[in-house]
């Protein structure tokens, strides 16, 4: 029974490997719409789930150090059917996310729009940001 | 809400995606009857929590509990004050809870992973009705 319940546990520990914080707030609650970013790096992660995406890249700094950005996104059907596609993600991949900083988390980001190497852009926002017009 | 519904919709929500990741796409989803078991239970408990949502009075958070966000989400206080004076509304997303759930367990019990995917954005966009209306109407209102 003892190795039954271990065997389970660890199934779900497998499931739940990959895992963002999730809990629902607020927009407002959690970036800043006074600090908008427009980050260009490379991919280094996706992950392609609900409710929300995660978008993990690298930027250069001015003083040549490397900032580990986590951007956040909408739910991946939202982004299917703006004609963005997981098989559109390498990680290495350039690309440009403009969106808002993060209010505890400096390496935080609310992405709202992504453009790709190839010239398309995306709108990558979640419900509830500001009325920016980038989901236009 | 933190305690009980939160992390079973994580997992449930976590249980089915794709990960690009050390140059691949990784397509992630139950596999073995236990998986699949352990994620139907974990959507149960969602399901059923609603009932929970249900009892008449029923403190939103411990007492003395501050808001997360002041300014921008409500104080449990608030929160109960506006359920109060709507219980319809209330009720309506409750029971919108437990339906935007009968999709995932259809899923989970065929064994779609897809649909499993698929569901999950039914229940995020009932979580953030209900929250919009609930717990940050501030947030929402400034945003438009």
């Amino acid at each position: 029974m003892k190795m039954k319940i271990t065997l389970v546990l660890l199934a779900a520990g497998a499931l739940c490997a990959v895992q963002q914080a999730q809990a629902h707030h607020a927009f407002a609650a959690e970036y800043d719409v006074a600090k908008p970013v427009t980050l260009s790096g490379t991919l280094t992660r996706m992950e392609w789930v609900n409710p929300h995406g995660w978008i993990y890249m690298d930027t250069k700094e001015p003083d040549g150090t490397v900032k580990h950005w986590t951007v956040e996104t909408s739910g991946p059907s939202q982004m299917s059917r703006r004609g963005l596609k997981k098989t559109d993600f390498v990680d290495g991949m350039p690309l440009q996310v403009k969106g808002y900083q993060g209010i505890k988390d400096q390496a935080h980001a609310n992405g709202r729009t992504l453009v790709l190497t190839d010239g398309r852009s995306f709108y990558i926002g979640s419900v509830g940001g500001p009325n920016d017009g980038a989901d236009k | 809400m933190n305690s009980v519904i939160d992390p079973s919709v994580d997992m449930v929500w976590n249980s089915v995606g794709s990960v690009v990741d050390d140059g691949r796409l990784t397509d992630r989803a139950p596999v073995k009857d236990e998986d699949w078991a352990e994620v139907r239970r974990h959507a149960l408990i969602v399901s059923e929590a609603a009932n929970l949502l249900l009892m008449h009075d029923r403190p939103v958070a411990p007492p003395g509990a501050p808001s997360l966000a002041p300014g921008v989400e409500l104080t449990p206080e608030e929160i109960r004050s506006l359920i109060d004076k709507n219980p319809d509304g209330w009720n309506f997303y409750v029971q919108e809870l437990q339906d935007s759930l009968k999709p995932a367990l259809a899923a989970i019990d065929a064994k779609n992973a897809q649909a499993l995917f698929d569901a999950g954005e039914k229940i995020d966009t009932t979580c953030e009705n209900c929250h919009s209306t609930f717990w940050y109407p501030k947030a929402v209102a400034s945003s438009r």
